[in-house]
């Protein structure tokens, strides 16, 4: 298990603005938060409900007010 | 416990009775009061300003521009950045050049003086689309087709 306690991502639109996000930790919803200021997307690891010392796939998915959308895909240990 | 005080005494010379109504009003101006109902508007430009939004009586000006090779060949200077508004004022703005296509991508935008684009959003109604202001300023519409950028601080494939 990692000691890193969250993952972190910046996330910017650079007219219309951020509308959704979302998050996605071996198919299951995880709580990613939004810090618009610091333009800051991160997820803070849960030991209740991710087992450590495993592999994971990650999925991100984020919208703009005009339904542009992208996303990011990785697997990663912790 | 007595409080610091100072003291200035300046004299103030009466110019006449000038209002607001006797200086001369610019060309396409209307006279706005601060507790009515306001609305301007033209062919292509419409601007609504809720009772009590303004400060003080004002001569609203509205000018445009238009500009070459642009994905919407008008500016719109609406007034002046320096007359705050107290309420949201609805802005109607007639788009009938921009692709049906591109539509639910085109938002109204206030223009900085940087050149920076502020989004205001827009609902469209037939050619037109209206959106609210918090300020007076310059506003001219644009096209979001770009995805936002999402871009990983602490994570590499396979690895934290």
């Amino acid at each position: 298990m990692s000691n890193l306690h969250s993952i972190r991502f910046t996330l910017d639109d650079k007219l219309s603005g951020v509308a959704s996000y979302n998050g996605y930790i071996d198919n299951q919803w995880v709580l990613f938060e939004y810090d618009p200021k610091n333009k800051l997307l991160f997820y803070t690891f849960d030991k209740e409900r991710l087992q450590g010392g495993k592999m994971h796939e990650l999925e991100v998915y984020a919208e703009d007010m005009t339904e542009n959308k992208t996303m990011y895909h990785s697997t990663f240990i912790w | 416990m007595a409080g610091n005080e100072a003291v200035l005494e300046f004299a103030v010379e009466d110019v006449g009775r000038n209002t607001l109504s006797s200086f001369m009003v610019p060309d396409h101006a209307a006279k706005f009061g601060w507790n009515t109902v306001n609305r301007y508007a033209t062919s292509s430009f419409e601007i609504s300003i809720p009772r009590g939004a303004l400060y003080e009586d004002v001569f609203f000006n509205y000018s445009a521009d238009n500009v070459k090779n642009a994905f919407y060949p008008v500016i719109h200077y609406v007034h002046d950045s320096i007359t705050p508004l107290h309420r949201q004022a609805s802005v109607t703005v007639k788009a009938d050049m921009i692709p049906v296509g591109l539509r639910d991508k085109t938002m109204i935008v206030k223009l900085g003086g940087n050149g920076m684009k502020t989004s205001r959003g827009g609902t469209w109604n037939g050619d037109f689309i209206t959106a609210g202001i918090n300020e007076f300023g310059v506003y001219t519409l644009d096209v979001d087709t770009v995805p936002p950028v999402l871009r990983p601080v602490n994570i590499s494939l396979e690895k934290i």
